[in-house]
């Protein structure tokens, strides 16, 4: 031991020094070592400043095949122009396009493009990405909105493939080109802002190919909001796009929960999780909203610009017989369905164009509440015992729209009639009624621009749209009188067109049953800024324009 | 530095390290205990929280899922149709005193059996809750003013007794406490739970779960069950939070539900808030806990908020929350205290162990270097302190010898291996104490070998030192070793008592004149008796030597004691020596200038110039005084340059006095020549003052060359270069060598006439003086003799061709001043 200790004398001093500083230090390194790794680098985007809203989930976000999911057109992209509803006025904004003109006799549009936009993915946008959009538009083959552009000279051609090129778009420059239309058409800048018409980026698109629509990273476009992420049944997120040529939007990013348990949705908002909420995704429940005091500052009240309507399958017996249409719409007391499935939120439509749009006639005539001459018409019709009819309702209803498919349906019992109601998976459903098999279903349709023609053209406008919406309406002459009001130049006499029309095909072809247009409540959460409701009644493209005080 | 230093530093420096570990551990485990402890504590309250809010709220949701499973039912068994038919919802509402009674009775009649259904779903939902007070559904008057609709208590074990139903018509909107149930309802307009209140018929607390049904956007009444607060309070009252923490429930308008420490009901005014409202604010407190004062305690907090909207509180003193924290800090505290303590000892120590041999080490280098060179190290072990150890003790017996060695040659002879000089100072002092102590008369001997040189060359080094040996041996056998040295080269000091001296002396000649096999030498003795005064030794040697000397040239062995004669003569050297130089500033030396006349013409022909020391003390003092003491101590040069200067002074002043001049001469002896280069300083002078060279005569006498005849010979030969007449002294009165006068050139020879006086007649000496003067004559050299006193002297010289005479018959040495005086009056005999 003594000798030991006579040995440790050979260390030098200063090595001893540094060996007891060694250890003295070693509590320090073993507690900075045991400190770290409590936070796991997790690449996962920051949701903190992002708005949580409830969407329904798109089977495919490529909004030229569809008519349904516009919402990742009106985040991540935008159109060559835009509607603006101030004051009951809607107005055509410039959007990507800076300025236009239009020829004398309303065939010609020259566009000139905002100079600088760029897509999400740097690259800038020129007229060849406009020429890309509208030639995809009109040659994919499940393209649904080619009528938007239909009516550009070489359309046809180019759809029928008899062409590579649209004849009708002329490239003047990267910032400048010119769209030559068949026929003069008023609408043509309305359809130009739905999100169908959304611009594209041709490279990206061009090479994602099928994949558009599908894949996160094909969602290129110049929105307010980039696509970063889309887990399949559960939601997506949008980034907000810093580049934004009108400037970043002022919250952090879009948190979009696909959802439609009702109870889930409410708890959700009542917990703060929510920042948007739709009453319509609600059940009874939505009353606790609507009354009370707690919510009178953030419950938004705004008229959907946008009809409910039960169609009725002409090529189906009995309902090809106009009697028959006609006793189902008189015998349905719209006002007590509005009562009592909706409260009475919202107006009596007696036609196809709702409260709110533009050219909507208030003179036309109502249809009334007669269970006796619907009686009597559907004797004449030679069904005095009534007859069976299948109502199908898709699995995605509402419960309000399952009462009330079930009030008509006892409605219409009044008068015999034995309605089968049948409820069918959402798909099976659109894939049907595109075949004009369904005989009679209850759907509202909002509007994508401001225009009659977005209601009657997409209803009525020729035997594609009307089989695929399975109204099968057969007036060939109605229809060739749709589409050349498309054409009328003089605003009035194009509105006086529709209106005749209008009454011709609900009022005298009874084509379908118009309902009500409805009222639309949200609230919203206590930290959610700058919600406003668009001219249709919806939000979806007001985003860029809301933000969340985060607690954080 | 000091032993104990290093132990001390390095029993520090382990401290220290200890003490730095310990506070890095001690500041590592505070940070994270104390933060583990926090986190601890709050996830343990948060749990606790999180827990008993969980337990409450599952409760909470049997009671709400009972009643949301009747208001579900109310709103789905209630058809609209018939309302809005009947006026009582739609947009063709209508109050019911307007409705026609047809439209009121089919109301009632519907909304009668509508609620007696719903009342018996609700009486079994009910039964299946625990807890059930009573249940309820209010109708909206709005509605139907005579269909109120239901209310049922529990009572005892019959079950729900029908009680009369509430007229809401008649609650008083003001009256919040007790209706609220029904227009807190109304105006959140969404179900929630209402209370605590205070029931109206019992004493009972209690809270209600209360919904509000619509239809048609109508509200057609308000459906609730009651349960006692008992009931949740039973599940908090028994939470315990550490010692005295406590578990505390409110309602969402803030009214205590359970609080161990107020009434359920309770509002906490301002005054009892704790925290502010701004903490409470989220659904808890998340990771960490909120912290409060109350009555002068910190208390630490969770919360939870249930979503009923009702908080609950989970509560304890920081106290007994920190206190196992506490309990480590004071553990750690001892355990530290203690290492330290037990380090501190251990290592002091160890220290100890180590650093012993260095201890020893530096003692013995303290001992060593005050002169001890007897210590003793027997550390031996084979580490460096060994190895230091042993080139230490190597070192000491090396410095030992060399310092005994030194010592050695420092005290004694080499030769002899006798005390030496320096040595005897010491001892003769000691001696000298002892001896006079013992009441003894000290004395000091110094004792010389006479004739040690001429021994040497007779009989060889090896044979003198012999003799030095054997002489020393005898001294030393008489006398004793600490008593006696040799003093140098043939010389040997004793130092003995006065008593019984002779005898001993005529022992130690006796022995002296047998040693060395009787080839021996005379010894000289000087003795000293310390009675003649208590001097130093040394200076007591010198007065012995004084005595010895006094009779040198005698080469017979004796003995001679120091007198007081020899004291005076000792002293006035020591007094000219010493005050030659105030003599020389203070002009008590003067110079006297001697005529010398020429023979054949009777007048002065030179002037010899001689000192004179009058002293204040001594009075006059003759050249034979102090002379040969000056030359001893070559001194001499000082007074011969004063001369000189004196002469130099006479002769400028002569010259402005227009006193005729002849050649002055002026004595040197032979220290002059040693001290200085004289024949330069001499014509330095005489040319500073721009005096002709042939007026100075340098006079040397016949002893001054004896020893170095050719320097003397070169030096006289550069005086005569330079224009001085060199004359020679005395001539005669030494061993005047006929050699001299053969090499070296004098231009004049200077007998003294006591040269006559010698024989009675002095017909010799006359012969001798005829004949040197002719043979100077035919040599070229002129003679001078002085000392003449008669007329008779003088013819006889003038007749044997002397040509110079001096002496008091032509005058006696006179100051410059009596020459002026002379001069003036015109008796001076006048100048050649």
């Amino acid at each position: 031991m003594y000798y030991y200790w006579h040995m440790k004398i050979n260390i030098p001093r200063k090595r001893i020094l540094c060996l007891m500083l060694v250890f003295a230090m070693m509590p320090f390194s073993f507690y900075a070592c045991s400190s770290q790794g409590g936070k796991s680098s997790d690449s996962d985007i920051d949701t903190s400043g992002f708005i949580v809203s409830i969407w329904d989930e798109p089977d495919n976000t490529d909004f030229q095949c569809t008519t349904l999911y516009y919402n990742t057109a009106y985040c991540a992209f935008d159109r060559l122009v835009k509607m603006e509803r101030r004051n009951d006025i809607s107005e055509i904004k410039p959007s990507l396009a800076e300025s236009w003109d239009v020829s004398d006799d309303g065939r010609s549009y020259s566009f000139h493009l905002r100079e600088g936009v760029k897509f999400s993915n740097g690259s800038p946008l020129t007229s060849s990405d406009v020429q890309y959009t509208l030639t995809r538009l009109l040659t994919h083959p499940d393209s649904t909105n080619r009528d938007l552009v239909e009516n550009i000279i070489g359309a046809e051609a180019l759809e029928e493939g008899r062409t590579d090129t649209l004849e009708g778009f002329t490239i003047i420059d990267d910032l400048n080109f010119i769209i030559k239309l068949e026929e003069p058409f008023e609408a043509f800048l309305a359809c130009l802002t739905m999100p169908g018409a959304s611009i594209m980026d041709a490279e990206t698109t061009e090479a994602a190919g099928d994949r558009f629509g599908l894949d996160v990273d094909s969602m290129i476009g110049t929105g307010s909001f980039i696509l970063r992420k889309w887990e399949k049944g559960k939601g997506m997120l949008f980034e907000a796009n810093p580049d934004c040529w009108a400037g970043p939007p002022e919250c952090k990013g879009l948190d979009v929960r696909f959802m439609q348990d009702s109870e889930e949705i409410r708890r959700m908002f009542d917990t703060g999780k929510l920042d948007i909420m739709d009453l319509d995704d609600l059940d009874s429940t939505a009353e606790y909203y609507i009354h009370g005091d707690i919510y009178n500052e953030r419950l938004y009240e705004a008229q959907q610009v946008g009809i409910n309507y039960i169609a009725l399958n002409e090529s189906i017996k009995p309902l090809d017989d106009v009697r028959v249409r006609k006793a189902l719409q008189l015998v349905l007391d719209r006002e007590l369905i509005l009562d009592s499935v909706y409260c009475g939120r919202g107006q009596i439509e007696n036609g196809i164009f709702p409260h709110g749009l533009y050219g909507y006639n208030e003179k036309l005539a109502a249809i009334p509440y007669d269970t006796e001459a619907a009686a009597s018409l559907l004797r004449e019709a030679g069904y005095p015992n009534g007859f069976g009819l299948t109502f199908t309702v898709r699995s995605t209803s509402s419960q309000s729209e399952v009462a009330m498919v079930k009030m008509i349906a006892d409605m219409w019992k009044d008068i015999g009639v034995r309605t089968d109601i049948e409820v069918i998976d959402e798909s099976e459903f659109m894939s049907l009624r595109k075949q004009g098999k369904i005989a009679c279903y209850q759907a509202t349709w909002i509007a994508d621009y401001n225009d009659p023609d977005n209601f009657i053209y997409t209803f009525f406008g020729n035997k594609a749209n009307t089989v695929s919406r399975s109204l099968c309406y057969p007036d060939e002459d109605v229809m060739k009188r749709v589409r050349k009001a498309r054409t009328i130049l003089n605003s009035e006499d194009r509105i006086k067109e529709y209106r005749k029309l209008e009454k011709l095909i609900v009022q005298d072809d009874c084509a379908w049953v118009p309902l009500f247009s409805q009222t639309r409540y949200y609230v919203t959460s206590e930290r959610l800024n700058g919600f406003r409701v668009a001219w249709t009644g919806r939000y979806f493209s007001n985003y860029r324009e809301m933000s969340v005080t985060d607690a954080k | 530095m000091n032993i104990h230093s290093i132990r001390a530093k390095i029993t520090a420096i382990t401290i220290a390290a200890i003490l730095t570990t310990v506070v890095a551990i001690f500041v590592a485990g505070y940070s994270t205990v104390e933060v583990e402890n926090e986190r601890r504590a709050a996830e343990l309250m948060n749990h606790l929280a999180g827990n008993t809010a969980a337990t409450v709220e599952q409760y909470l949701d049997t009671v709400q899922h009972c009643v949301e499973a009747v208001a579900s039912m109310a709103d789905k068994s209630l058809d609209s149709v018939v309302l809005i038919k009947n006026g009582a919802a739609g947009r063709q509402y209508v109050k019911p005193v307007n409705r026609t009674a047809a439209q009121n009775e089919a109301i009632d009649s519907y909304l009668r059996e509508y609620c007696e259904d719903l009342q018996k779903s609700f009486e079994s939902f009910a039964g299946r809750t625990y807890g059930t007070e009573s249940y309820f559904y209010c109708i909206n008057p709005e509605i139907s003013k005579n269909v109120h609709g239901f209310y049922y208590t529990k009572t005892g074990k019959t079950g729900y007794v029908r009680q009369t139903p509430l007229d809401a018509s008649k609650l008083d909107p003001s009256d919040q406490e007790h209706n609220a149930w029904y227009y807190a309802i109304l105006q959140k307009g969404r179900p929630a739970w209402v209370g605590p209140y205070l029931s109206n018929d019992k004493n009972k607390w209690i809270c209600s779960y209360v919904i509000p049904v619509y239809k048609a956007g109508m509200l057609i009444g308000v459906l609730g069950l009651d349960i006692p607060v008992d009931v949740i309070v039973s599940q908090l009252s028994d939470v315990r939070v550490y010692d005295t923490g406590y578990a505390c429930l409110f309602s969402e308008d803030g009214h205590v539900i359970y609080h161990p420490e107020a009434e359920t009901g309770f509002i906490p005014g301002e005054d009892d808030r704790v925290i502010s409202e701004e903490q409470l604010t989220h659904d808890s407190n998340g990771e960490e806990l909120i912290s409060y004062n109350f009555k002068d305690m910190k208390y630490q907090m969770a919360y939870c908020r249930l979503s009923s909207g009702m908080t609950l509180i989970v509560t304890a003193p920081e106290k007994e929350i920190a206190a196992s924290w506490n309990n480590l800090f004071h553990m750690l505290i001892i355990i530290t205290v203690l290492v330290v303590a037990i380090f501190a000892f251990l290592v002091f120590f160890a220290m100890g162990l180590i650093t012993q041999p260095l201890k020893d080490l530096t003692d013995a280098s303290t001992r060593l270097a005050g002169g001890d060179y007897e210590v003793e190290l027997n550390y031996n072990k084979n580490d460096e302190l060994g190895v230091l150890t042993r080139a230490f003790t190597t070192m000491r017996d090396k410095l030992k010898k060399s310092i005994d060695d030194l010592n050695h040659r420092l005290f004694s002879d080499s030769l002899t291996d006798l005390p030496n000089m320096r040595f005897f100072f010491s001892l003769a002092e000691i001696e000298k104490k002892r001896l006079a102590a013992n009441g003894r008369e000290p004395v000091l001997l110094y004792i010389d070998l006479i004739g040690m040189k001429h021994y040497n060359v007779r009989f060889g080094f090896e044979e003198g030192d012999r003799l030095l040996c054997e002489i020393g041996s005898i001294i030393e056998t008489q006398f004793g070793r600490k008593c006696m040295c040799r003093y140098g080269d043939d010389h040997f000091a004793v130092i003995t008592d006065a008593d019984g001296l002779n005898v001993e002396l005529d022992l130690l000649l006796e022995n002296c004149r047998y040693a060395n096999n009787r080839k021996s030498l005379p010894v000289s003795i000087g003795i000293y008796p310390y009675s003649l005064g208590d001097v130093s030794v040394s200076v007591a040697c010198d007065r012995a030597k004084y005595a010895c000397d006094s009779h040198r040239g005698v080469f017979e062995s004796g003995y001679y004691k120091f007198d007081r004669s020899m004291l005076r003569q000792a002293e006035n050297t020591r007094y000219i020596i010493s005050h030659l130089d105030e003599a020389i500033r203070r002009r008590w030396i003067k110079v006297y200038y001697q005529p010398i006349v020429s023979a054949e013409s009777g007048k002065v022909c030179d002037e010899e110039a001689l000192s004179r020391w009058i002293d204040p003390e001594m009075g006059f003092m003759s050249p034979e005084d102090f002379i040969p003491i000056l030359e001893t101590a070559r001194l001499i040069y000082k007074l011969d340059l004063f001369v000189l200067d004196r002469i130099i002074e006479k002769i400028r002043d002569q010259e402005k006095k227009g006193i005729p001049m002849v050649p002055h001469s002026l004595n040197l002896s032979r220290s002059d020549f040693e001290s200085c280069d004289i024949v330069e300083e001499i014509r330095k002078r005489i040319d500073k003052a721009g005096i002709p060279h042939e007026m100075l005569t340098i006079e040397v006498t016949e002893s001054m060359i004896g020893s170095d005849f050719d320097f003397m010979k070169k030096q006289i030969e550069r005086f005569r270069a330079l224009g001085f007449e060199v004359w020679m002294d005395d001539f005669g009165s030494g061993y005047s060598s006929l050699d001299v006068l053969q090499n070296i050139h004098f231009d004049l020879l200077k007998f003294d006439m006591s040269f006559l006086k010698r024989d009675d007649g002095g017909e010799k000496s006359r012969i001798i003086l005829r004949e040197l003067t002719v043979m100077a004559h035919e040599l070229g050299i002129e003679t001078l003799c002085e000392g003449v006193e008669t007329e008779e002297q003088a013819d006889f010289l003038k007749g044997i061709g002397c040509s110079k005479l001096q002496g008091y018959l032509y005058s006696k040495p006179v100051p410059y001043d009596e020459i002026v005086r002379l001069f003036r009056d015109g008796s001076h005999f006048g100048y050649e």
